[in-house]
């Protein structure tokens, strides 16, 4: 089931709220029990098949979590760390089968000329979640940081809908106190008015700006396959389609998870924080996907030896980090390079950073506006190149499109714009500016999507800063609050979310897919 | 610290349950009004039938029951009939000689495949149908598909069977799903700024939600006219009694050289059908085709083939292109050998200028209104029609 869909919004989260706070006044373990199996559904509404699977995955994580704390107890280090090591194992057996089996045939195929064949396997939803979720819970299990094993608390904090498919990846110390708290239960206008507020505008990104710009995205990326050669316009204006619908796909899934969890009560950590404003890579990771970024430092780059055991081996498990990065988003070539390629960029932006500070500079030091203004659109050219290879299908069409962006292919703008500027355009070619038979994949809406997109992206402030008056989400960073679009609930406000909301609810005809489902 | 957060929901709410609610209720209404339901288009063949008025059954994309239970009922009078998509639709009785009586039954989206068999079934099913005219239309890539010619009942009681059948109900959540979306609230919205200009409001709202059309009125030529479509009332849309489109509905083009221009790039559809099929006709249907002449010979007729008009100057633009030029040239060359060798008649009407059509008698790039295909047959009868009304087609004086 998809958040931007008439049963969902309509039919599944009106009555699953209303089981949730009638059941509460029951029974608090009836209301969970119930929010859990309503999760179930909605995982089993695309395909019931995966239900077994999810249910087996959790009950094992589960037993291992009290085995390995039970063991925590007897003081059995030996016994701990090898279950802990089976546990880990079958989790990423479960993954690599699901997720990788077929990439590694194909890959050893093209190698070693052979055929193997495991037939197709179908990928279960949030797979790459709810097993990364768990193997968190089980190293904090080992390392007795875990204090609540209530099964049913368990089951509704690895399955809770607003986050099984396509996250954020939450951890148990912020969710597990969350279900066992008495005021989570109780019903709350106030949860419920921030909740809608923030589900409607995720709603509006999604449904408005990702689904608007997508449509500009496929002819671009799918052309240098069917033999097209792109101009510089058209491999540009796909790279910046697919930038800015990858971010309002995401944002406004991320926004609709935070809102839907919020009307539960149920508070998520933040997980998107307005990354292409961001200076440099290093303050990138920190604001996209922020939830993966935590996860992958605190199981991966930290136990690596994150930067304790010098430089050059801190570049290393940098590297090592975001190449497994990259892979957790999908069993492709492709992904790994842009994992590999995000890995230079923060090996280079590091290596920058303790030569400004060998040099006696600061670089936590504000910014002039110039420098800050410069270093975001640098920082934005890079993550749109990494986005090319991570949207690109083949290694093949990811260096046809950058070729074509770097010029490589020629400055020629489309005829069509010829006729339609009328003087401007003649007077632009006087002036020696070619117009010329393009394919045409990239046409004057589309450019007045990418400038409306940006201006968006760069100068609004993003739903936590209009929210911030009401906690919207865990972990949010410290900044300068907005004055102007800080959110009350007021007449205007009401009008404002009827507007998103409705405009919103009418395109969900054209409805897809979320992009991180994918993962 | 919850009033102003109640009062901010029951305002979100109440806005939400004036807008969506009545939204959804009326579009449902309309929507089971319209989509899938042929008593509509059994009651504008009926009102056509009676009046000889102007009309169609929704949707306007959809036209194959309408279109078909309308030659079921003119096929006893009629000897011939014109094929294809909208693309034919403008053609008139008055592009024929008053010796012929025609019945358009070009529909929206039609392939030259599917007129091949709808014609062939007329064959055998009406001998008294003698001349078949048929688009050759390489625009939309029609003669360059290699379609399997399919088998076709054209009767009218499949046609309401096939519209009747299960596959093509609509089930009701998507119907749901259809009433919340945006063309259908910007559907609903005109309609609700027609009754606003119209002098009897009540009456204007309830003919589009409670009745089964329109009320009778009458064009600017006198023609009656109704609509059984909740869109473009009062505004003579729809099919004339001989079948011809009055695209009504649709402006003229103002601006060619921008349409032109963009309908030679690359991504056009136009570029593409030369492109990907280098302009080679499709052999199956020409030898389909060729059987159709012959067949339509034997029995005192003929099939009279053309090429649609496209915009002035637009073919020239494609014939001036450096690539694509040779493509539509060897399109051009294949079928004059062809319908030589088969002793058939073309008429190659592409460079509409050549027949005195102007822009503003298109709507688009390859939609031409009755005018224009009326200058561009004139010629044609001039050159075939005997003195005692017989025609004589002839390949020889036509490509």
């Amino acid at each position: 089931m998809l958040f931007n869909s008439y049963g969902f919004i309509f039919l599944y989260l009106p009555a699953v709220l209303l089981g949730f706070f009638w059941l509460a006044r029951v029974s608090h373990a009836f209301a969970a029990g119930w929010l859990a199996l309503a999760s179930l559904f909605f995982y089993g509404y695309w395909n019931p098949a995966y239900i077994g699977l999810l249910l087996g995955s959790i009950s094992c994580n589960y037993a291992f979590g009290l085995w390995i704390a039970k063991a925590g107890v007897r003081h059995d280090e030996r016994c701990k760390k090898q279950l802990l090591a089976v546990a880990i194992t079958a989790n990423l057996a479960l993954l690599a089968y699901y997720k990788y089996a077929n990439f590694f045939v194909g890959s050893v195929n093209s190698i070693a000329g052979t055929q193997w064949s495991l037939g197709e396997i179908i990928l279960p939803l949030g797979i790459s979640f709810f097993t990364f979720t768990q193997i968190a819970f089980l190293v904090d299990t080992w390392q007795g940081k875990v204090k609540e094993y209530n099964f049913i608390h368990y089951l509704l904090f690895v399955t809770y809908f607003p986050h099984l498919i396509a996250g954020p990846v939450l951890h148990h110390r912020e969710m597990m106190p969350q279900f066992a708290l008495a005021s989570t239960y109780r019903f709350n206008y106030e949860n419920l008015s921030v909740g809608l507020t923030i589900f409607f505008i995720g709603l509006f990104k999604k449904v408005v700006l990702a689904d608007g710009l997508a449509v500009y995205v496929g002819p671009v990326f799918a052309a240098p396959a069917a033999g097209v050669q792109l101009s510089f316009i058209d491999a540009w204006g796909g790279a910046l389609c697919y930038t800015l619908q990858l971010y309002f796909d995401f944002s406004g899934y991320s926004d609709m998870a935070i809102g839907l969890s919020r009307m539960f009560g149920v508070v998520l950590p933040l997980n998107f924080h307005s990354p292409y404003k961001s200076v440099n890579i290093i303050e990138f990771w920190r604001r996209w996907h922020m939830t993966l970024s935590r996860f992958l430092r605190d199981y991966l780059y930290i136990p690596l030896g994150g930067n304790r055991k010098g430089k050059a081996r801190r570049y290393l498990n940098l590297m090592a980090t975001m190449l497994l990065g990259g892979l957790w988003h999908g069993a492709g070539w492709t992904f790994v390079i842009w994992g590999g390629l995000h890995g230079l960029y923060l090996a280079v932006n590091n290596g920058w950073q303790s030569l400004r500070r060998a040099l006696g500079q600061d670089p936590a030091k504000p910014l002039s506006l110039t420098m800050h203004a410069l270093s975001v659109l640098v920082t934005f050219l890079a993550v749109v190149a990494a986005w090319v290879v991570f949207r690109a299908d083949d290694p093949a069409t990811a260096t046809a499109m950058l070729k074509a962006m770097a010029g490589m292919n020629g400055f020629i703008l489309p005829d069509a714009w010829l006729a339609r500027w009328g003087a401007f355009g003649s007077w632009l070619s006087a002036q020696g500016v070619a117009f010329g038979a393009t394919n045409n994949l990239i046409m004057g809406g589309t450019i007045n999507w990418i400038w409306i997109s940006l201006l968006i992206v760069w100068l609004a402030p993003n739903t936590q800063q209009i929210m911030a008056s009401f906690r919207p989400a865990l972990d949010v960073p410290a900044g300068a609050p907005v004055a102007r679009l800080r959110w009350q609930p007021s007449i205007r406000a009401a009008l404002a979310v009827w507007l998103l909301g409705f405009v919103a609810i009418i395109n969900l005809n054209r409805q897809s897919a979320f992009l991180y489902f994918q993962f | 610290m919850s009033t102003p957060h109640r009062r901010f929901l029951l305002l979100l709410t109440a806005c939400f349950g004036v807008t969506l609610l009545p939204v959804f209720a009326l579009n449902l209404m309309l929507l089971n009004d319209t989509l899938g339901n042929n008593r509509k288009a059994l009651l504008a063949s009926q009102w056509q039938q009676r009046t000889r008025g102007i009309t169609y059954a929704p949707t306007l994309s959809d036209t194959h029951l309408f279109k078909t239970l309308r030659l079921n009922d003119r096929l006893a009078e009629i000897d011939t009939v014109v094929f294809g998509s909208s693309t034919a639709m403008g053609i008139t009785r008055q592009a024929f000689p008053d010796t012929l009586r025609i019945y358009n039954y070009a529909q929206s989206g039609q392939a030259l495949s599917t007129a091949i068999a709808e014609a062939e079934y007329l064959q055998q099913h009406a001998p008294q149908v003698k001349w078949l005219v048929i688009p050759l239309d390489w625009s939309l890539g029609f003669i360059y598909t290699p379609d399997p010619v399919p088998a076709a009942d054209i009767s009218a009681a499949t046609a309401l069977q096939q519209a009747q059948a299960p596959s093509r109900r609509i089930p009701l959540l998507d119907r749901m799903r259809d009433a919340l979306s945006y063309p259908r609230v910007a559907s609903l919205f005109a309609i609700f700024k027609s009754a606003l200009r119209a002098e009897d409001k009540p009456a204007a709202l309830r003919g589009h939600f409670s009745q089964d059309g329109g009320d009778d009125y009458l064009c600017a030529d006198g023609t009656a006219a109704k609509d059984f479509d909740t869109i473009h009332r009062d505004t003579c849309t729809g099919f004339r009694f001989d079948g011809s489109a009055t695209f009504a509905n649709s402006s003229r083009v103002g601006n060619a050289r921008s349409l032109i221009l963009s309908a030679t790039v690359s991504s056009s559809k136009y570029h593409q059908s030369l492109a990907l099929t280098k302009g080679a006709p499709d052999a199956l249907l020409l030898q389909r085709l060729a059987a159709l002449g012959e067949h339509a010979a034997r029995n005192s007729g003929g099939v009279i083939l053309f090429l649609p008009p496209l915009l002035p100057g637009m073919e020239t633009e494609f014939l001036r292109h450096p690539q694509l030029a040779a493509y539509l040239q060897n399109t051009k060359r294949t079928l004059d050998e062809w319908a030589r060798r088969h002793h058939l008649a073309i008429l190659d009407a592409g460079q509409s200028e050549r027949f005195g059509c102007r822009a503003d008698e298109f709507i688009d790039e390859h939609h031409a209104v009755a005018s224009c295909y009326e200058k561009i047959f004139r010629p044609f009868w001039r050159n075939v029609l005997r003195p005692d009304g017989s025609i004589n087609l002839s390949a020889d004086n036509l490509m």
